[in-house]
């Protein structure tokens, strides 16, 4: 090829590449682009803004806490060992602090926030026993500073004379607050403690490895004779970053290797090898790029599912380098061969992709564009660089003989398809749908068998749901709250398990605030709080000095008294003020049943029940039917879209190999697991890419051509089931599940592209 | 030659004074007199710089495993506390315990026994045994005891006669027991039962 035409045609495109690029650039999104919460891929909403702040803040209280629990005969040594076990976990980097000593540091300093405004503050058990009998109330009250009780009591009797402070801390602190305790299982010494792991020692950013200091833990326990059990939200990641580690230094690095010793064995060519790699690339690239121009953000997972692009991108770099091993390739005629076949497959495959877009779930939308996008990009690469970078094959190589071999014709396989349906149609009717999340990630049976000791040893029933309070203004917004907490205090008393810890234990609305200064004031004017302070034999100089410091004025106290200190775990907390409307969380413990809840809640619209899993899960359902119904309707759509420029026997043609396809890896999924999740479905998309390739590269290519498009199909195959299907021997099921019906797809893909069905374009 | 005297010495102190917690609390447990319950009367008694006169309070107390450990303060006010296993009552109502009232019943039912087992999983025992008289010093092993007490001392002869409580700070707590008495099945003393 001249030089002229390679400078043109290279500067062509960088120059398409310069202006999208250009275009890209003027729509980048100014803010946060990545997305990572579950609530982003949910429908828009005015709730989402809410969801989203409260959702980060109650999962915040427990993603960075690590659990551990030892047990034996020795209580000495149990605690020793407890002791040796967090010094080692914080020598080595795994924990920053233990909770204990943060939650106490965090309660000292909300306590002297707070202290000031103490004569507003009541606990409503006091409350209540007051405006009954004020001198009863402080009776006993003396009663009980008389008894043992007091000797904890006596010691702050000058801050805080007749517990009213002390009473109300105690009843805003939530129930399960403090990890650290001793306790009594039968015979044997068990101690708790609670640490707080580093951020650098989460998720994948994590650089040591937790859970093999875990396991060297619990080894170290039993040899001396105790019990280690262990659990928490980074024990659980570390565990899935270490089993997907190995699969992906192992796995991950043997499909590469394999794959690229195929092509350098079939086409003896490193720019071949570039030029596939680079296609690929491209192809990732334009659909990250293109997406965030178009809807300003994508979501993690969008951007997980959508690499697999490589397995169709690589698609039509295979087709235009396989027919370069025909005998009669040239480089100036190269494009035109399989121009057809290429353009036809990358346009069904973006009208394909493109119908995602209708759905209303921004996840899918997100998948559709990126898919689309990079689509387009590596067409573009393949059809503008291919022709001007890539010479020709390498020397001696030459199309292997098998692929020189006829393909059988639909005569001979109508047995086979025959008895392929008998076997689908039973697989698809075992198929039931999964949705639930928790079963998409690997727990080892040892750290669930350490949640069960240690739930069961606290009496601790896990609970991530919490309530989504509104108000029109501040004031609203908390006595709401205190709606909601006084309902679920009478459903205590009935002897419901539950607990709210919300900003209103704290912070009371102003008309409550008012009601405990006016019975605090009462208290001092009736002479009662002077009798009783003379009772206990308080200096009198002390005496007036208190009675003095009680405000002559009410004062409300507000918010900002909470503002630039970092809440204790578990006390819910204030969303903040938007568009005239307020907004807190409220946490939800005790093992009640959400029906317990919805009874509570009763028609209140400000109050939301959230249960982030349920609600994922509700997510997972919608988006799993959702992608279903696409399925079909992109289908019809790419159906239409054939027969149109094809007519309609090559169009069925063409739409049986992914409709098949697609059937039998449902089919085999259902034998094997008899239930399929959203997982499967998206596997479907990217089979449904190549197998719409192969299909379509087979029926525009001539007949005398058809041996390099066999190459072509065959490295699709192999490299995809490679670099993908591999992952079906994943230990993580949502992985294995998305190799799994991936490799059974491309197997019945590939048998079936051997068919001929004596049509052409 | 002094180096080698003084540490004679101090071993020789160590080896008298600190003997090891097993040996102690198994000649503690054959020199207190088992029973089944056990009651008599207590003075209780508190000091703190804000008030004019030390805090104090007296009365009776009861005490035997499946009753619990009755207490009734009769001086200055009455009133009384009830501690059965974790239920802690004030005048027959719930009261949060804080821990002190479950961890005074808890040595108090290990003493009355002689059995020690309790005290010796919650704290590290130090203390010496004489002929008429023994002293316990009790540590808190786990960090939940330590945020409550800094350390306990306790005192006896056949049965626990003194428990100072010591507090963070410099605040401690002294209780007196005085006309201890078994109770029960073989019990020397008058037999009434806790009301």
């Amino acid at each position: 090829m001249r030089r002229r035409s390679k400078i043109s045609a290279v500067s062509l495109w960088i120059i398409i590449v310069a202006g999208v690029m250009l275009l890209i650039i003027n729509r980048w999104p100014q803010g946060q682009w990545l997305k990572t919460d579950f609530y982003s891929l949910l429908p828009s909403g005015s709730d989402n803004t809410w969801l989203v702040r409260a959702s980060a803040l109650a999962a915040s209280a427990y993603e960075s806490q690590l659990l551990l629990m030892v047990e034996g005969n020795d209580g000495a040594e149990v605690s020793q060992f407890l002791e040796a076990a967090g010094d080692r976990l914080l020598r080595e980097g795994y924990v920053y602090s233990r909770l204990e000593e943060s939650e106490t540091k965090k309660w000292r300093i909300l306590s002297e926030r707070l202290y000031p405004h103490r004569w507003n503050l009541l606990y409503v058990g006091d409350r209540e026993s007051l405006q009954k009998n004020p001198v009863a109330h402080l009776e006993q009250f003396r009663r009980q500073l008389y008894s043992p009780l007091g000797i904890a009591l006596i010691g702050k009797l000058q801050s805080d004379p007749a517990g009213f402070y002390r009473n109300y801390l105690e009843a805003a602190m939530p129930s399960e607050a403090t990890a650290s305790r001793a306790a009594a299982n039968g015979d044997k010494a068990v101690e708790f403690a609670a640490y707080l792991v580093s951020p650098q020692q989460q998720g994948f950013g994590g650089t040591n490895d937790l859970y093999a200091t875990y396991l060297s833990l619990r080894a170290e326990a039993e040899e001396a004779g105790l019990k280690l059990h262990a659990t928490g939200v980074p024990l659980y990641s570390a565990f899935g970053v270490h089993s997907a580690a190995s699969e992906i230094s192992t796995i991950g690095t043997a499909s590469l290797v394999l794959s690229m010793l195929l092509l350098i064995v079939v086409l003896r060519s490193t720019a071949a090898i570039f030029l596939t790699i680079f296609c690929a690339a491209i192809g990732v690239a334009g659909g990250l790029l293109i997406t965030v121009s178009i809807l300003q953000q994508i979501h993690i997972i969008t951007l997980v599912f959508g690499s697999t692009i490589i397995g169709v991108a690589d698609d039509y770099g295979f087709h235009y380098l396989s027919h370069s091993l025909a005998p009669d390739w040239t480089r100036k005629d190269a494009l035109k061969k399989v121009w057809r076949g290429l353009s036809l497959a990358a346009l069904s495959s973006v009208v394909a992709f493109l119908g995602l877009t209708l759905l209303p779930f921004p996840g899918i939308r997100q998948i559709g564009i990126f898919m689309a996008g990079g689509i387009l990009c590596s067409f573009a690469t393949v059809c503008i660089l291919f022709p001007v970078m890539y010479r020709g094959a390498g020397t001696g190589a030459r199309l292997p003989r098998f692929f020189v071999r006829q393909q059988f014709t639909i005569r001979t396989v109508i047995p086979t398809l025959l008895l392929l349906c008998a076997v689908v149609i039973p697989g698809l009717m075992m198929l039931q749908s999964q949705d639930d999340v928790r079963e998409f990630y690997a727990v080892s049976n040892m750290l669930k068998d350490d949640q069960v000791a240690i739930s069961s040893t606290l009496s601790v029933t896990p609970n991530s749901r919490y309530l989504l309070v509104r108000g029109h203004g501040i004031e609203d917004l908390l006595e709401t709250e205190e709606r909601l907490m006084n309902a679920a205090d009478e459903l205590v008393e009935r002897g419901q398990a539950i607990g709210l810890s919300g900003v209103t234990r704290l912070i009371p609305s102003t008309a409550t605030q008012q009601q405990n200064f006016s019975l605090m004031r009462r208290l001092v004017e009736s002479g009662y709080l002077g009798t009783y302070l003379n009772a206990l034999d308080m200096d009198s100089s002390f005496q007036m000095d208190l009675l003095a410091s009680v405000p002559k004025e009410f004062r409300a106290m507000g918010l900002d008294v909470l503002k630039d200190i970092a809440m204790p775990l578990g006390t819910g907390g204030f969303l903040g003020c938007e568009g005239g409307e307020c907004a807190s969380w409220v946490r939800v413990s005790g093992s009640s049943s959400s029906q317990a809840l919805a009874e509570l809640i009763g028609n209140d619209p400000s109050v939301i029940l959230v249960d982030p899993i349920a609600d994922i899960n509700g997510l997972l359902a919608h988006y799993r039917v959702g992608i279903s119904k696409l399925l079909i309707a992109g289908g019809v759509a790419t159906a239409m879209h054939l027969m149109v420029i094809l007519g309609w026997r090559l169009a069925l043609q063409i739409l049986l190999i992914p409709t098949v396809s697609c059937l039998g890896s449902l089919a085999l999924i259902g034998y094997i697991h008899s239930s399929y999740s959203i997982v499967n479905l998206l596997a479907l998309l990217l089979l449904i890419g190549v197998s719409l390739d192969t299909a379509i590269f087979r029926v525009s290519t001539d007949s005398v051509d058809q041996p390099a498009t066999s190459l072509a199909i065959t490295l699709s195959a192999l490299t995809t089931i490679l670099a993908f299907g591999i992952l079906a021997f994943s230990q993580t099921p949502v992985i294995s599940a998305f190799g799994q019906s991936i490799v059974f797809g491309l197997i019945v893909t590939y048998c079936l592209s051997w068919v001929r069905f004596d049509l052409k374009v | 030659m002094r180096t080698c005297f003084c540490i004679l010495l101090y071993s020789i102190a160590v080896c008298t004074f600190a003997e090891p917690s097993q040996t102690l609390l198994e000649e503690l447990s054959q020199r207190l007199v088992g029973a089944s319950g056990l009651q008599g009367n207590f003075q209780q008694e508190k000091n703190l710089a804000f008030l004019q006169k030390p805090f104090t309070s007296s009365g009776q107390f009861s005490l035997d495993r499946s009753s619990g450990l009755w207490w009734k303060v009769v001086s200055p006010v009455e009133s009384v506390m009830l501690v059965r296993g974790q239920n802690v009552l004030l005048d027959g109502k719930p009261v949060q315990d804080h821990g002190i009232g479950s961890l005074m019943a808890m040595m108090m039912l290990d003493l009355m026994e002689g059995q020690l087992t309790s005290i010796s999983k919650y704290f590290t025992v130090t203390g010496e045994l004489s002929e008429r008289v023994w002293h316990l010093s009790l540590e808190p092993v786990s960090s939940r005891l330590k945020s409550i007490v800094d350390h306990i001392d306790l005192q006896g002869d056949n049965y626990l006669r003194e428990i100072v409580i010591y507090e963070h700070g410099d605040n401690r707590t002294v209780i007196l027991f005085t006309e201890v008495r078994s109770i029960g099945v073989g019990a020397t003393g008058p037999d009434s039962a806790a009301p």
